[in-house]
């Protein structure tokens, strides 16, 4: 009984922190405590997925979204702002784009987990725990294989490489006059 | 170790631009590395390895370590020749100096750690030493009166245990007689007159001479603020005779 | 000869079933011990680096307390506890406390992972090499807000260098692990140690794997923010970089933590390149293995490691630090090229076969 209960106790345990850190990232007022709290939601997802069997996207979670996505973001927020940010009433505008847009999520996703062919689809289509057939996967032309959206998020990634690449470089005028001058 | 062997290996040579200085750099400029891009890696390479070597060389020799183990060795200390502890004068087999008072060392040092007084009333010579104060307090051990000394009269020495607990302990007298120098000396034949010539000199005794000299500063202070206030009161006696005219002067006009 | 690898975790789950007390008390237990061990190895290795260091330079070191100063740590580690522990008055305190505890975790959370020999690893995880880079990447974090939230110019460059830095040479670091991956065809360590059964990564590969063990090398001391690569720390620039505000205590996690990712670099280097407990085997030369299989593995995993970090350790006392635009030159125009050409190559070898006692 013991070791069927501990999953559930486990699950709510993450999802009282993720909501709680969540609310927190929205409503806090210092920008890099909402950074924390960000990542302590990202890690609780980390967790969630190892409650669901399958470590290898926990680590891939944590790898990314905590050791990549949140950094990357503290490090622009160090590199931007000097003080903290204190945003306690946005404009009324603001208030009512961002109500439409997360009604609108809310709704997306409602229709989404509702439909009745969404749901059955991605237990049987990776195997759990295995790092090869997930590779394998990945690179697998056939019927169930994930080689197209390989492809076009690799793809998405050059294209993002590349902007990153002209919006980094000098404007070429600027690079001849450096040049000139010596 | 050639200067090559020490470069960082992607340390390329650095544009042309930061070399075009006219015609002031011609020739081969012998800093900036021509073995390329890949032959410089190799190069810089080689370089972390030869740098490893000499430093695992220290490692495996205990024999260059130069650390002192201080207060256990004490008997058996070596220090290096040139270490500078204290100033020092140096006297000769008979206890003779050859300081003439040229004062060349007081002027030298940048932050007044030397004073030297010379005899109120010499007994053989002109100018005799009567004490060189050296302040161990505020020397910083330049080492510049040392160099400056035309007669090599000083020296630093290798005795640091020289802390006190009074600092005004700090300030030495170097010289072990007040006295003429050395070739006076040896002139005169007879032992007795030169022992007359010579007055001993403790080498704590430097603080009387300062504080001696402070007094003196203060009385010429005093002295010359009263010059000064004699001076004001005479520069306003004159002016207030002639802004108001004498008497003598209205009656007649 | 087959090796049974038994972690601890596959023991505590073994005691789960018929008495959950004792596998309680088996937690906690490995609890006490990694923390105990971490504590003792941070210790040793502070003696061991201060020892080292003075002979590279023609010192001694530390003398004075115990025989030839052995238990100047302890002593330092006790100052350091007695120490007031400041917050500044304008630091953001939360995330000041938060910071040393996030670098600590990282390495602690990497150590459980370590395969130190067949019976004595915490946890092996199946995506073992995926978990170490995910997780010690928590360790940049800490640093990142450790030079924020102490509100001080210093601590805050030391910050942004060190971030800069961690994230720059993690690319070179993740391609030198992916060339031993592409090799053993496992990301378990246990699995990584056990496919150098017939000889160690770093010299099956036809060179492959030297060039990987010197890039992962390279970007591991640059990880570790160790001379020459500490910018983030530099003493004569920053003070002391992003601890520059930290006393006491928490000073003193930020410090065990550096020194022992100096622990975690080299054991996994050692792992990865050398065997990690794996005796020194060629092929299938039962007389040289058998004789090799004479030291234990946890000898030999203690042995490498010691190498390592003793390479470690010559290297900063040897190599003068670089400046910031070396540092970044380094990474992406010489080490990055090079990963990713070895990386190629190494793909080459293992789909065709081309290796030292292919299977």
């Amino acid at each position: 009984m013991l070791a069927n209960a501990l999953p559930t106790l486990v699950f709510y345990l993450l999802a009282a922190i993720s909501l709680t850190l969540a609310w927190s990232v929205v409503t806090g007022r210092r920008i890099l405590r909402a950074a924390v709290s960000l990542m302590g939601v990202l890690a609780a997802s980390a967790g969630l997925y190892l409650l669901l069997d399958s470590p290898f996207l926990a680590g891939v979670q944590v790898l990314v979204y905590v050791g990549g996505i949140v950094v990357l973001l503290v490090f622009a927020v160090m590199l931007t702002r000097t003080t903290e940010l204190l945003e306690d009433h946005p404009s009324r505008h603001r208030q009512v784009i961002g109500g439409a847009v997360a009604l609108a999520f809310f709704g997306l996703s409602y229709c989404m987990m509702t439909a009745p062919a969404f749901a059955n689809r991605a237990l049987t289509a990776l195997p759990k725990n295995d790092v090869a057939a997930i590779g394998r996967a990945l690179l697998d032309t056939g019927e169930n294989g994930y080689a197209l959206p390989f492809e076009v998020v690799s793809l998405l990634l050059l294209a993002a490489m590349i902007g990153g690449i002209v919006i980094a470089r000098k404007p070429a005028a600027l690079v001849k006059s450096e040049a000139h001058h010596g | 170790m050639s200067d090559e062997s020490i470069a960082v290996p992607e340390l390329s040579p650095p544009p042309e631009k930061h070399v075009g200085t006219g015609g002031a750099l011609a020739g081969p400029v012998p800093w900036i590395d021509k073995s390329g891009a890949v032959g410089g890696v190799f190069k810089g390479i080689r370089s972390l390895f030869t740098g490893m070597k000499i430093t695992v060389g220290y490692l495996m020799r205990p024999s260059t370590v130069v650390t002192q183990q201080y207060p256990e060795n004490r008997e058996t200390l070596k220090l290096p020749d040139r270490f500078r502890a204290q100033l020092a004068f140096n006297h000769d087999a008979n206890g003779y100096h050859k300081c003439t008072m040229c004062r060349i060392c007081e002027e030298a040092c940048p932050n007044v750690s030397i004073i030297i007084t010379g005899r109120e009333k010499p007994a053989v010579s002109k100018k005799e030493l009567d004490s060189f104060v050296w302040r161990l307090d505020s020397c910083t051990f330049c080492n510049t009166c040392v160099i400056v000394c035309p007669f090599g009269v000083l020296r630093f020495d290798g005795t640091f245990e020289s802390s006190v607990y009074d600092r005004r302990l700090l300030a030495y007298t170097l010289n072990e007689y007040a006295g003429p120098v050395a070739s006076v000396l040896e002139k005169i034949e007879d032992p007795d007159a030169r022992k007359a010539a010579m007055e001993p000199r403790d080498p704590y005794g430097g603080h009387a001479v300062i504080e001696a000299l402070i007094v003196k500063q203060k009385a010429k202070k005093v002295a010359e603020k009263a010059a000064r206030e004699a001076a004001r009161v005479a520069r306003v006696a004159a002016k207030l005779a002639a802004a108001v005219p004498p008497p003598e002067a209205e009656n007649a006009g | 000869m087959s090796w049974q690898v038994k972690t601890i975790a596959q023991r505590t789950g073994d005691l789960l079933p018929g008495s959950p007390w004792t596998a309680a008390l088996y937690v906690l237990l490995t609890i006490l011990a990694v923390t105990a061990f971490v504590t003792v190895a941070g210790l040793v290795l502070i003696y061991a680096e201060r020892k080292i260091a003075a002979h590279f330079q023609c010192r001694v070191g530390p003398m004075r307390v115990g025989w030839h100063g052995v238990l100047q740590s302890i002593a330092d580690a006790i100052k350091l506890l007695m120490k007031e522990d400041i917050v500044p008055r304008d630091a953001d305190a939360l995330l000041h406390i938060l910071a040393p505890v996030l670098s600590f975790a990282g390495m602690l959370l990497v150590m459980i992972a370590l395969p130190m020999s067949p019976s004595l690893q915490v946890a092996d995880m199946n995506i073992g090499v995926l978990y170490v880079t995910a997780v010690s990447g928590l360790g940049v974090l800490g640093i990142l807000l450790g030079g924020w939230s102490s509100n001080n110019k210093w601590s805050l460059l030391g910050a942004m260098r060190a971030g800069a830095q961690i994230i720059s040479y993690e690319v070179s670091a993740t391609l030198a692990l992916l060339v031993v991956v592409l090799f053993a065809g496992t990301l378990q360590l246990s699995g990584i140690v056990q496919s150098q059964d017939t000889g160690w990564w770093i010299w099956r590969a036809h060179g492959c794997g030297l060039v990987a063990f010197a890039i992962f090398m390279i970007a591991g001391t640059a990880e570790i923010n160790r001379t020459p690569f500490d910018l983030a720390e530099g003493e004569s620039e920053l003070t002391a970089g992003f601890h520059t505000e930290y006393s006491g205590l928490r000073f003193s996690f930020f410090f065990l933590s550096e020194f022992l990712n100096m622990f975690v670099l080299a054991a996994m280097a050692s792992t990865l390149f050398l065997g990690g407990w794996m005796p020194l085997h060629i092929g299938h030369f039962a007389a040289l293995n058998g004789v090799m299989d004479l030291l234990p593995p946890g000898l030999w995993f203690a042995l490498k490691t010691t190498a390592i970090i003793f390479l470690i350790m010559w290297f900063r006392w040897t190599f003068p630090r670089l400046r910031v635009d070396q540092l970044m030159r380094l990474e992406w125009k010489i080490l990055l090229p090079i990963g990713f050409v070895n990386l190629f190559v190494s793909a080459a070898c293992v789909v065709t076969g081309f290796y030292f006692f292919a299977r």
